[in-house]
């Protein structure tokens, strides 16, 4: 059975995980089923690659001169400056 | 502002349909509503949780304490939302006016049906104020904005399998939360204990082979003070159908609350109890629907979490 890491939410006072007592922020592993019936108490921690990803992606890419533009409409890669 | 007839008039079926209202309110029969909170328009409540005093000093008695430190109690400011719940609903005008006498409203033929709309469209609202009490407001399903008692209970088992399905299962798991409430301080004389109608009717049918009921022994664990000096059982199992239950899987979670009339640990803000409000259109009244709603407004309130504990692993499944 996959485990997936999760997070107790801040708000949560404490949370019996496996006999352990757990408060607002610890992380611990569980099952994927474990999040339907707990999602008011805990919060999936993604995995740390996932993170650096999202991360990326938001980033402005840097713009050259020179930067191919793909036409919108015909998917077409065309260049500044040219017709 | 003087009232319109039709405000009178809702003041008028509010009677009709408030009381046949009550048994539905299963949240209001685990926390009392505190009196000094009532009213309109009153959108935050700042109040104070109270941290409790450190131990006392013990001395001879020829000894004075003014050399001793002071204690106090430690206030920590809590604002509480409370939210409106409202039911619309439009009357269409010819059958309002065939339930009513020759267009007098104060004389309703036979069934009121502005009444029977109120009361339907109550019921709505009476289900929803369950939900945000037993489980808290999450509009988006995970992120709670106005915390339930499920929600904000201080100690919640999210792993213990519990099968109530088996003699003795719900009494133990009882057992096991008024533990986590003596564990983290709170000693209530008696208890609630919630469920699903999916798992609260199991545990009903649950019999040993000696014949000794379920609920029996599940209602004597929730009462610890009254088993030890015979004082009244007023802790018992409450059914509401918006506590967390999936039916495929037959999994849900349960909710030990104390008894609490003097609201030491919960209590409710009832700002704006229930109330209907009838209103015409506002050109062609006569052509066009009646508009209604019914609405309270309310919150929730969580004074010491330590007394609440819930499990979230309960399942109706036998062994």
């Amino acid at each position: 059975m996959t485990k997936v890491k999760y997070k107790v939410k801040e708000r949560v006072n404490h949370l019996i995980v496996d006999g352990k007592r757990l408060g607002p922020g610890e992380v611990f592993e569980q099952t994927e089923e474990y999040y339907e019936r707990n999602k008011i108490y805990v919060d999936p921690v993604f995995p740390a690659r996932k993170l650096e990803e999202a991360k990326t992606d938001t980033k402005e890419p840097k713009s050259t001169e020179e930067e191919p533009i793909k036409s919108p409409a015909e998917g077409r890669v065309v260049r500044k400056g040219r017709s | 502002m003087a009232d319109t007839t039709y405000q009178i008039y809702s003041r008028f079926i509010d009677p009709m349909w408030i009381q046949p209202l009550r048994p539905s309110l299963h949240g209001r029969e685990i926390a009392y509503p505190n009196p000094f909170v009532v009213g309109d328009g009153i959108s935050n409540i700042n109040t104070q949780k109270i941290n409790e005093m450190g131990p006392p000093i013990v001395q001879f008695a020829e000894n004075d304490f003014d050399g001793q430190s002071k204690d106090s109690i430690g206030f920590t400011p809590v604002v509480v939302k409370p939210v409106k719940i409202i039911e619309p609903f439009k009357i269409p005008r010819d059958l309002f006016n065939a339930f009513v006498n020759g267009n007098n409203i104060q004389m309703p033929q036979s069934i009121n049906l502005a009444a029977n709309y109120a009361y339907s469209a109550a019921y709505k609202v009476a289900q929803m104020e369950n939900s945000i009490i037993f489980n808290g407001w999450a509009p988006n399903g995970s992120d709670i904005l106005v915390d339930g008692f499920l929600s904000g209970a201080g100690t919640t088992d999210t792993t213990t399998a519990y099968l109530f399905g088996k003699f003795n299962e719900a009494s133990k798991c009882a057992a096991d939360l008024i533990s986590a409430v003596n564990d983290a301080g709170a000693d209530p004389a008696a208890f609630n204990f919630s469920m699903n109608p999916g798992l609260y009717n199991t545990v009903n049918a649950v019999t040993s082979t000696a014949g000794v009921r379920e609920m029996d022994n599940l209602v004597k664990v929730l009462n610890p003070a009254a088993v030890k000096d015979g004082t009244p059982m007023v802790g018992r199992c409450i059914k509401d159908f918006t506590l967390p239950y999936n039916s495929t899987s037959g999994i849900g979670s349960v909710l030990l609350t104390p008894v609490d009339p003097t609201r030491t640990w919960i209590e409710l803000y009832i700002t704006v109890d229930y109330r209907s409000l009838l209103s015409p259109a506002a050109t062609l009244p006569e052509l066009k629907p009646l508009e209604g709603a019914v609405y309270c407004q309310m919150a929730p309130h969580i004074k010491q979490a330590n007394a609440l504990a819930a499990a979230t692993n309960v399942s109706k499944a036998a062994a």
